[in-house]
């Protein structure tokens, strides 16, 4: 009887479409739930003489409400946003540190050169001079600890890196399986288990949150993953690994490599990994963090050099010639890196020989088909060697191959400033060797009657011959007038005359050296005022010249002088171009993150348009159902009952 | 436009965490008294705050060379005061003693008053000032300057050298004197130079022998006139650093509104942006409890 099947036909259909809807109820809160809808047909009419009657309801699918094109753009914006998200994150911690108004550099700097002020106003006190000591402890300390800080992040990047390998590996793997399951539903009904597609997109986001992918979908149902440059990631149900592997110059410095089926080592693609948190952390690690710590290395270099060469220009307590304040970054600031697939034996050497030349870039040397090349990093700026090997100076960096020969093919990667911070340190801790003072002083004739002055003078060169010997002036001299516009100079001790019949020019004064006739004595004094026959002056070594604080002053100084990066910053300006650029680039994240989260929420609202379940929507759906399931009951219930009366009129 | 219920849940959820996190930043602000917080507020403030800072910094540590200069500037003009009306009084006891009327006897009095004073000159010269360092020694400020030999023969031990410091960001100012200059190389009667003390033992033994040199009394006159012209010059630089403090001081405020300008919070702003913002927070959640309890789940 067609009604009674029809009845049934309706009973099952909303039985399964209640099922249907009480499934999306159910899955409401589900993340990734694309909800369902049950697609009812009629049944094919039978022809009955001349019409045709129906054959009820019949369920033609349940169909997953997707749509492949709006999950694409979410995957896409996860993988933006998260990437800024990481990048970001990691490099306020890095912006906030730099700008600290106390564990920044610049309090230390500027408590240091205070204390060099207040020796320079107290240069005999022991004191004072403990507390420049002290001080400079605190900035060398501060240097440290700040590169120790970023090494720190540096290494902790190699951590976060295998937990993201690990987790991507595992959602490859998910990934092969459920496309092994699909396959094998799709090639039998035709349509693969909803419940499956989406466990499926779901690994698809949680991998593009880590790192960029492109997906395809094949004719079997499955997907394939691809990486990088086009490594394949899933291909059908075959699942590749990423692992992590020691970078090509640093052993302690983590990169990820694609182990295919066949290779053991796997390929080094870390320089095609966008996008995701892994993409945000390796561009943070290999660009701001790395130009933060240079930079760091280049103002340790530049202020402990400029502070060493004024330091070794004077002479301390004990007049005794000043030795380096700070340890002499020069040799032993750069870091060598060769690559570990290099064939030759080389040894390279980095030394800074000119700190107003230095860049705040690494330097990647190679060798190839017999021409040397050396590559500033920051720019990709590139130098053909030709004086190369022994050495050659680019960018005031001698770089030499002290022992040994490259072989072709053979890449070194050099770091000029990258551990200058960590290597910065205080060598003196006797206060009475801090050299505050000139090595040489300049006296009036006791028995002068003109009115001309000399100047105490300052130190021009410090290895002039006049200094070498220590504790001593070679020659002292004497400046006698022979009249008032004609002097000469004589040695102290044996009053021979070195030089005679200078001029000297009341109006103008006169800077005694270098001479007319060519006596420099590595310090320059100027003679004013009006001189008379006889009136001489006297320039002596400052022996017991506890007072002087020349040289202080000169070292006080060198907060003013700008002489980094091409003779355009002092420290303190290189610094705070530093805090300018990372809280710039920073800040810049920010402001992109906020703009990818916002296209990001945009996606997802028309992903949830389409595929989300609304209980509104499903508790009508469940009343709908409810009553045609009631009414469908009803007939079979009339069925029955015609039936009843079709065997009670047959019946006895 | 269809809203599925985990996204009317999200949105309204969004919506209130992007509030609570402007409200959270603003209330940071008002709590710190800090518009800019950290440099990713404001990168280039950021810049600017660290050099107005540093120049503040340097600025006050010129104050402190400042006051430093004048305690020792205030202490060679006491003892170059004191100086003064010693020399005066031997002075007019010259004056006295050159008295063709005198007897031997009062010369010989007058003679060694003023070889009491000038035995106080002589203590004046070698002033230590309060770190020990002798003031008139040029640069070997610890061994004393001048000594005598009990017999006329004044010797000066230190040097020319006179220390400077810095008072401002392009010029330094000199704090002290040399012995030499006040002591020593002074014009004498008749051409030449003589030393202050030479001089005054000269007259001292010439007194005590009935005859005293006239020349002396210029040579006194001479050694005032130097001191004069050098406590003139010393006072004058006791005003340049009067100036500078008021230089500095101005330049100081400048930079410090600089400063506050970048980086102090506007609090009546900031104030109405929070109470603002508050106001946001609490209508986004009452809308959003009045808008989740509906639902047809509770009619059915």
């Amino acid at each position: 009887m067609s009604t009674l099947s029809n009845a049934i036909s309706g009973l099952l259909a909303f039985q399964r479409a209640l099922a249907t809807t009480s499934h999306n109820i159910s899955n409401v809160n589900t993340p990734g739930y694309t909800r369902q809808r049950v697609e009812l047909d009629t049944g094919l009419p039978t022809a009955e003489g001349g019409y045709f009657i129906g054959n009820g309801v019949q369920i033609t699918s349940i169909e997953r409400l997707h749509d492949q094109f709006v999950m694409n753009e979410v995957l896409r914006r996860t993988t933006s946003a998260e990437q800024l998200d990481m990048f970001y994150q990691l490099s306020n911690q890095v912006s906030n540190l730099l700008a600290d108004p106390n564990a920044g550099l610049a309090p230390a700097m500027q408590d240091f050169f205070n204390a060099m002020q207040d020796m320079a106003d107290n240069p005999a006190s022991i004191p004072a001079r403990q507390v420049v000591l002290s001080q400079g402890n605190v900035l060398a300390s501060r240097f440290n600890e700040m590169n120790d800080y970023l090494t720190q992040q540096r290494l902790g990047t190699n951590e976060q890196l295998q937990v993201m390998v690990r987790d991507i590996n595992s959602y490859a793997s998910a990934i092969a399986d459920i496309n092994g399951q699909i396959s094998q539903y799709s090639g039998g009904a035709g349509t693969a288990p909803n419940d499956l597609l989406d466990r499926r997109d779901l690994m698809l986001n949680e991998l593009s949150k880590l790192v960029s992918v492109d997906s395809m979908e094949q004719d079997n149902g499955s997907i394939n993953v691809f990486i990088g440059s086009g490594q394949a990631l899933v291909l059908g149900t075959h699942a590749s690994q990423l692992a992590t592997i020691p970078s090509e110059f640093d052993a302690r410095i983590m990169e990820v490599a694609y182990v295919g089926s066949t290779t053991s080592t796997g390929v080094n693609i870390t320089s095609f990994l966008s996008g995701g948190q892994m993409g945000g952390l390796i561009e943070f690690r290999d660009g701001l963090l790395t130009d933060t710590q240079n930079e760091l290395g280049r103002i340790a270099l530049g202020l402990s050099t400029m502070f060493n060469t004024q330091h070794i220009s004077g002479i301390d307590l004990n007049s005794k010639t000043g030795e380096n304040f700070f340890s002499d970054l020069s040799t032993t600031a750069a870091e060598v890196l060769p690559s570990r697939s290099n064939m030759g034996t080389a040894v390279v050497t980095a030394q800074i020989v000119d700190h107003s030349q230095l860049s705040n870039s690494d330097y990647l040397l190679q060798l190839n088909a017999g021409v040397y090349t050396l590559t500033r990093q920051s720019d990709s700026t590139v130098t053909t060697l030709g004086t190369f090997p022994p050495a050659q100076v680019v960018d005031g960096v001698n770089f030499a191959i002290s022992s040994g020969a490259m072989a072709d093919g053979d890449s070194i990667l050099i770091r000029p400033t990258g551990v200058a911070a960590d290597r910065m340190q205080v060598l003196l801790n006797d206060p009475s060797m801090i050299a505050a003072a000139a090595p040489m002083r300049s006296s009036t004739g006791l028995s002068n009657q003109g009115t001309a002055q000399i100047s105490q003078g300052t130190v021009t060169d410090i290895t002039n011959a006049a200094f070498a010997t220590p504790g001593a002036l070679t020659p002292e001299v004497t400046i006698r007038f022979i009249d008032a516009v004609t002097y000469e100079i004589l040695d102290s001790s044996s009053m021979a005359v070195l030089e005679t019949g200078i001029p000297y020019n009341a109006a103008t004064g006169s800077d005694v050296f270098p001479s007319p006739g060519g006596l420099d004595y590595g310090y320059s004094l100027r003679i004013t005022g009006t001189p008379v026959a006889n009136d001489s002056f006297s320039i002596e070594y400052n022996a017991g010249g506890v007072g002087d604080n020349r040289n202080a002053l000169a070292l006080e100084d060198l907060q003013n002088l700008k002489q980094l990066v091409n003779n355009s910053a002092t420290f303190m300006d290189v610094y705070g171009q530093l805090v300018g650029r990372v809280g710039a680039e920073t800040r810049e994240a920010d402001m992109n993150s906020q703009t990818q989260h916002a296209l990001l929420n945009q996606a997802i609202q028309r992903r949830e348009e389409i595929s989300g379940v609304n209980l509104d929507e499903e508790a009508a759906n469940l009343v709908r159902y409810q009553q045609a399931y009631q009414a469908a009951a009803q007939v079979i219930s009339i069925s029955n009952s015609t039936f009843q009366t079709l065997i009670a009129a047959v019946g006895n | 436009m269809r809203i599925s219920t985990p996204m009317f849940y999200k949105l309204s959820i969004d919506q209130m965490q992007a509030q609570q996190s402007k409200l959270s930043h603003t209330q940071q602000q008002v709590a710190s008294g800090l518009r800019v917080l950290t440099p990713t507020d404001d990168p280039a403030a950021a810049t600017r705050i660290l050099d107005l800072g540093s120049e503040i910094e340097t600025y006050s540590q010129y104050m402190r060379n400042m006051d430093h200069a004048e305690s020792r500037l205030e202490m060679s003009e006491s003892a170059m005061g004191a100086m003064t009306s010693h020399l005066q009084r031997i002075r007019e006891l010259a004056i006295r003693g050159l008295n063709d009327s005198l007897s031997a006897s009062d010369r010989n009095a007058i003679s060694f008053e003023i070889e009491a004073l000038m035995n106080q000159l002589l203590a004046i010269a070698n002033t230590r000032d309060a770190s020990g360092e002798f003031i008139f020694a040029g640069y070997q400020s610890d061994s004393r300057p001048f000594d005598h030999d009990g017999v006329g023969n004044f010797t000066y031990n230190g040097d020319s050298g006179e220390r400077e410091l810095r008072i401002n960001a392009s010029s330094y100012l000199k704090i002290s004197e040399s012995g030499d200059k006040v002591f020593m190389n002074i014009a004498a009667a008749g051409g030449g130079t003589q030393n202050m003390f030479a001089s005054i033992h000269g007259l001292v033994q010439d007194l005590r022998a009935d005859n005293p040199n006239p020349a002396s009394l210029e040579n006194i006159d001479n050694a005032l006139d130097n001191l004069l012209t050098l406590r003139a010059e010393l006072g004058a630089r006791l005003n340049v650093i009067d100036t500078q403090r008021s230089v500095n001081e101005s330049v100081t405020l400048q930079l410090q509104t600089s400063l506050s300008s970048e980086q102090d919070l506007d609090y009546a702003e900031a104030i109405s942006r929070l109470n603002q913002q508050v106001v946001a927070l609490q209508a986004s959640q009452q809308a959003f409890i009045k808008v989740q309890g509906l639902s047809l789940f509770n009619y059915l």
